[in-house]
């Protein structure tokens, strides 16, 4: 089949988002969750004008393709998104360029991920993801599984601190 | 303060400490944000003002609870009620922004509520927490109110201040991204971007007559 000529084809976008927190998504549910949100706030016929997909995938980082022109709708349904799947999360836009390779240049390479244990006042707690001074955790035990967003300014205090405790109840 | 995130809910309302959210919100592009009950600080170029919300449904409530909430340098934001509530909120000394105007009646922020708001420097606060975190028929009739709010603030021209009402930093937007997110109800971009810098106009109105030699 002859390809279209490039003059032809249309002009399309890529956006360069990054996932907080840093956890891997599966591109698929990534998709899926990304055109629920983009058909929730424009229809079908918005949807189906900003013509969407995730092209590439790595780690946190994704490569979205649309429409030229439509980088504003598309910016506006991504932040509107709450959650991939069940985990809570927010997609941050880091870049908009014509080429998925000068997009590519822009992911920073794999960080080491962060497993290690913290007590807290004597509290036991899982490190998520450690970025400089923050620090992204959860206490230990099956009940709690929400992540905590700290920094090691906060950790300092709470170790002085006796009586204050990190708990995602607020209680 | 070019561009201050006007409420915000850090631990322990939240899941995320103070800096953290105030980390978030620099590298976003903030330089300040609004921490409801919680001290005020300063990190580097970053402010971190108080802001206190007082929920109550009587006006004579309400003065109590501007009586001891009232100090320097706080921001003082009052959740909307009825139309008789909001008229005498937006009258009262020491209120400097209501909120959550898209909870209450239709008819209870109107024409008269807008003049008030102007004469008395009020500032009405457009919450992005819903619009991102709503779905279907709830979000549809939050940008109804919003839309019928920037109509208004067109024709009398009160101040309206944009805040995320994040209690985590997952919740937290980019002035970019709200400043889009305003345009889904009708709100251009340097309307935006003028209610993104109401904050610091708040905290230091311009006075009644100004000396100019």
């Amino acid at each position: 089949m002859k390809p279209r000529p490039p003059t032809m084809r249309e002009k399309r976008r890529y956006i360069l988002v990054r996932l907080v927190p840093e956890i891997p998504a599966d591109p698929k549910v990534l998709y899926t969750t990304l055109l629920d949100s983009v058909t929730s706030i424009f229809g079908d016929l918005g949807a189906a004008r900003i013509h969407m997909a995730v092209v590439y995938s790595a780690g946190p980082y994704a490569i979205l393709r649309c429409r030229r022109g439509m980088e504003q709708d598309l910016m506006i349904a991504l932040s509107t998104v709450c959650a991939v799947g069940s985990r809570r999360l927010v997609v941050r836009t880091q870049k908009i360029s014509g080429t998925i390779r000068s997009l590519k240049e822009k992911i920073p390479p794999d960080q080491e991920s962060c497993d290690e244990d913290i007590s807290i006042n004597g509290e036991s707690c899982h490190v998520s993801h450690r970025h400089g001074v923050k620090i992204d955790l959860f206490e230990k035990g099956f009940k709690n599984r929400e992540l905590l967003f700290l920094t090691t300014m906060d950790i300092e205090e709470t170790e002085c601190n006796h009586n204050t405790r990190w708990d995602t109840t607020g209680q | 303060m070019n561009a201050t995130d006007a409420c915000v809910f850090p631990y322990p309302h939240g899941d995320s400490s103070t800096m953290r959210m105030a980390l978030e919100a620099k590298m976003l592009g903030f330089d300040s944000m609004v921490a409801i009950d919680h001290p005020g600080f300063s990190t580097g170029d970053f402010h971190v003002i108080p802001g206190i919300i007082i929920n109550v449904r009587t006006i004579s409530a309400l003065g109590q609870a501007l009586k001891r909430s009232n100090r320097e340098g706080m921001i003082v934001l009052v959740n909307a009620g009825d139309t008789t509530f909001n008229r005498a909120a937006l009258g009262m000394k020491g209120v400097r922004v209501l909120r959550n105007v898209y909870v209450t009646d239709r008819h209870s922020f109107d024409h008269v509520s807008a003049r008030i708001a102007t004469d008395k420097s009020v500032a009405i606060d457009i919450d992005l927490y819903p619009i991102i975190h709503f779905r279907g028929v709830q979000r549809q009739r939050v940008l109804e109110r919003y839309y019928d709010v920037i109509r208004l603030q067109e024709r009398f021209g009160f101040d309206i201040t944009l805040s995320s009402g994040a209690t985590s930093i997952l919740d937290q937007r980019s002035p970019a991204e709200m400043i889009a997110l305003c345009s889904l109800f009708g709100m251009n971009e340097s309307g935006a971007s003028h209610a993104l810098s109401s904050v610091a106009r708040i905290l230091k109105p311009r006075p009644l007559v100004e000396v100019v030699s």
